[in-house]
């Protein structure tokens, strides 16, 4: 089965915890987090709280834990 | 405050999770929900129950964890406390094990949101406060969650 074909029914849905921090999933598995510092920074971490990147937006951030879950999903066929 | 409650119940009893979303009969102050809080340890120590409290603009979303028995014992006493209405069961299920085996009751102080979700995001709190269907109820139950573990390993 194509990973490519898979990946449009297994989209990543987004929620707000709080105002500085969300969370996106797919099929009800985390992905990771995107967690906002005072600075206004947009850190986004992995589901087991290991870094991915900083951002300057929040699309930015969004942006980053979708590729990096692509990536994961790529990889091993599962995020 | 965390603790060591992991040990009950026995291997023979059923282990069970259950979530609750109430409405406080007014709004609650930082004192208010410390008293909430002390006496919540207190009874849940003494029954081997953990969980998760969360108050966001004067409701609360709870997670009990404990044997079938005990939770039922705490929800008859928690259903007849007057600070809060509304009480709505979101999730009642058998679980293998805890996820809140570190905290008779634990809290993380939540900061009423300043507007809407950004567009395209569900708002984790009002699903679980407000009602939503079965499948949404338990994914906002495993963000929140995960928020709370999240933001306590800090």
């Amino acid at each position: 089965m194509s990973v490519m074909l898979n990946r449009p029914a297994h989209a990543i849905t987004w929620a707000r915890i709080e105002d500085d921090f969300f969370v996106g999933s797919r099929d009800g598995e985390f992905l990771g987090f995107i967690d906002v510092e005072e600075s206004g920074r947009y850190v986004v971490c992995d589901q087991f709280s290991r870094p991915i990147g900083q951002y300057d937006e929040l699309d930015g951030a969004m942006t980053a834990l979708n590729a990096a879950s692509a990536d994961a999903l790529d990889q091993t066929g599962a995020a | 405050m965390q603790s060591d409650v992991a040990s009950s119940p026995t291997r023979t009893e059923t282990l069970q999770s259950l979530v609750y979303s109430s409405v406080a009969v007014h709004p609650f102050s930082d004192a208010e929900l410390d008293a909430l809080l002390l006496q919540a340890r207190s009874r849940n120590d003494a029954l081997g129950v953990t969980g998760m409290l969360s108050y966001r603009n004067g409701s609360f979303v709870q997670f009990l964890e404990g044997s079938e028995a005990h939770l039922a014992e705490l929800m008859s006493d928690i259903e007849a406390d007057p600070r809060h209405r509304d009480i709505r069961i979101l999730i009642d299920e058998q679980i293998s094990e805890r996820q809140f085996s570190s905290w008779t009751m634990g809290y993380h102080r939540m900061r009423t949101p300043d507007g809407p979700a950004p567009q395209g995001f569900r708002d984790t709190f009002t699903d679980l406060a407000q009602g939503a269907d079965d499948v949404i109820t338990a994914q906002a139950a495993r963000e929140l969650a995960f928020w709370f573990k999240v933001r306590s390993a800090r």
